[in-house]
């Protein structure tokens, strides 16, 4: 900045807000990150459960995600990200939107073909994300709760000028959609989670 | 979003304080400040031009540069056309932003969004841009304004504190990277008075008119971009705003300005009789932008603005429908999903395989479509043509699949 704005009001009011930062953390009601232990855990609005070998942080819970989604990340969600999402049902986006925005996240539809499921990824990533470029790479049939499933993987570019690579599990199961997504880096952490991921995928069990 | 509406705030605060909308300029009045080779002069265009290029440094490695060797050199040959000796002392740089934007740096350093090629329809109408910014440069604009804006920058700084402690971090694309430099030099590109408009949209159409191009296609870019805004704010039942800053435009388009725009052009024609060889050099556009063309049309479709989308591509396609449109048109319903929009999707997909040079995924869209409809076998031929044209397609294996099912 051109000018220097530390004014003795401006460090007492640093103070102030310091000080009810810390008071709100002590009451419990400000959401902290949580510890996610090695184990079975149950994810994605209770719908699903997957095994982890590892140590994960669970991040808060956003005023835009679903009440069937939630977030780990091991280093951080810029570097590292992995996303549940269990049970979306038809009609429905994977994220939390107000309907007079002009660009919408386009809704699930429990028809959708695979280009379909694609493209409403594609969006997503762009709407939400930010994503100015966003490739695909790759797109095969897999297997994600013991069901056929898409394997998408991508990569894009975010509105910090970042390279991320993405792979997305899709599965249709009774008109819901299932998702699990990671997201990292293109330099490292991306293919650092890739394996745990992997696992995670394979292990993932409908309740 | 916190610091998208910060900042566009505080562009607001500054367009607000730059001068009444004023009356029509002259283009015969505006002519130019500095002529080829011109070096800055006194203290504050030496600070501005050093920051513009430690700005143009960082745009240099940006990830979301534009390479294309063709459609730069193509983009640079409309700005020599308009600027002939002078085009040496721009840089273009077209960055991947689908917002409708166009910016110029007082060192010489031209930002052109992707957004800004997928609403051209013809060569003209984007020399009227390139015109239109080329003035703000000729005649010092940003010069002019960084010193009313200096004198306003405690305001900024201030509420650029707050938003970022806020949001934690940035996210803008270029626009972060231009603000981080020097906020006063921001904002001197970013909110031209109302008055330096007028003049660069003079000084733009003039230059359209002496470079054989139709000078009509300045209030044509204008008049579809307040339809495209029209169609969007329509299509969310929202109420269409004239002089809307949203996106950062530099460009608020205003029926007025357009209304400007088409009589000076009506006043330049008269002047250059009936033997003169206006053109809109449509084919030479679709030439040079063929490497991307697509592409570019992609980024909007996806963003699922679905009013602006459906717009768009009709006044695309009024210059003839092609494979392409189709495609795109059938995506934009597809990703609307309102009711009956599945059939308008594959009605275009029919179209976009009918078409001249049909586009690969055009097949693929169509074969899903069959099936969906029950016609397994007319959709499992439309994939495996899809599968012959593009064998190497990232989601091969997918389509083989699907086949076989």
């Amino acid at each position: 900045m051109n000018i220097n704005i530390e004014s003795k009001t401006m460090k007492n009011a640093s103070i102030y807000c310091v000080l009810a930062l810390f008071a709100l953390i002590t009451t419990g009601c400000i959401p902290t990150y949580k510890l996610v232990s090695p184990n079975t855990q149950v994810v994605g609005g209770k719908n699903f459960s997957v095994d982890t070998s590892r140590a994960w942080n669970k991040l808060p819970k956003s005023r835009l995600d679903i009440k069937q989604e939630e977030n780990w990340t091991l280093n951080g969600p810029n570097l590292d990200i992995v996303t549940f999402i269990g049970g979306v049902e038809s009609g429905n986006a994977i994220a939390k939107q107000r309907k007079k925005n002009d660009r919408q996240i386009p809704v699930f539809k429990s028809n959708m073909s695979p280009p379909e499921l694609v493209s409403m990824m594609d969006s997503f990533y762009r709407v939400r994300v930010g994503a100015t470029v966003f490739n695909t790479t790759n797109i095969e049939p897999g297997t994600f709760l013991g069901k056929s499933a898409i394997q998408l993987d991508y990569n894009y570019i975010g509105g910090d000028d970042v390279k991320r690579r993405g792979r997305s599990m899709l599965a249709v199961i009774d008109d819901r959609l299932y998702l699990m997504t990671l997201d990292g880096t293109d330099l490292h952490y991306f293919d650092a989670a890739l394996p745990e991921f992997t696992a995670m995928v394979r292990s993932a069990t409908l309740l | 979003m916190k610091n998208l509406f910060i900042l566009t705030l505080t562009l607001a605060v500054f367009a607000a304080s730059a001068g009444s909308e004023g009356a029509r300029v002259d283009p015969a009045d505006v002519t130019p400040l500095i002529s080829a080779g011109y070096e800055p002069t006194d203290p504050d265009e030496r600070g501005m031009w050093q920051s513009s290029d430690k700005i143009e440094v960082r745009i240099k490695d940006s990830n979301l540069l534009v390479r294309d060797p063709d459609l730069n050199n193509y983009v640079f040959g409309i700005i020599e056309k308009l600027l002939g000796e002078s085009a040496k002392d721009i840089r273009l740089y077209i960055m991947r932003d689908p917002n409708f934007n166009a910016s110029m740096f007082p060192n010489g350093m031209m930002i052109v969004h992707t957004g800004l090629l997928s609403r051209m329809r013809n060569e003209a109408q984007l020399a009227a841009v390139l015109g239109h910014e080329a003035g703000h440069y000729f005649r010092l604009h940003s010069l002019t304004r960084f010193r009313d804006v200096k004198t306003k920058t405690a305001i900024m700084s201030i509420i650029s504190v707050a938003g970022g402690a806020a949001t934690g971090s940035s996210g803008n694309n270029w626009y972060d990277i231009a603000n981080a430099v020097n906020s006063a030099l921001f904002l001197s590109v970013l909110s031209y008075s109302r008055k330096q408009e007028r003049e660069a949209d003079a000084f733009g159409v003039q230059l359209l008119a002496a470079s054989g191009y139709s000078p009509h296609a300045a209030s044509n870019v204008w008049g579809q971009l307040i339809e495209e805004r029209k169609a969007s704010a329509k299509a969310r039942n929202k109420r269409y705003r004239d002089r809307s800053r949203s996106q950062f435009s530099t460009h608020p388009p205003s029926e007025s300005r357009m209304e400007d725009l088409a009589e000076a052009a009506h006043e330049l024609a008269m002047q250059a009789g009936e033997e003169a060889m206006f053109d809109n050099y449509h084919e030479q556009w679709r030439e040079g932008t063929d490497s991307m063309r697509w592409s570019l049309l992609e980024e909007q479709i996806k963003l699922n603005d679905d009013g602006a989308s459906i717009y768009l591509i009709n006044a695309l396609a009024e210059d003839g429908w092609e494979s392409g449109y189709y495609y795109y048109l059938g995506q934009a319903y597809s990703l609307r999903g309102d009711e009956g929009d599945e059939e308008l999707a594959a009605q275009a997909y029919a179209s976009a395989v009918q078409s001249e040079n049909p586009l690969p995924e055009a097949f693929r869209a169509h074969g899903y479509a069959q099936i969906k409809q029950g016609n397994s076998e007319a959709g499992r031929e439309a994939l495996s043509r899809y599968l012959t044209l593009n064998p190497d397609a990232a989601d091969a294996a997918m389509i083989r699949f699907s086949i076989d099912q």
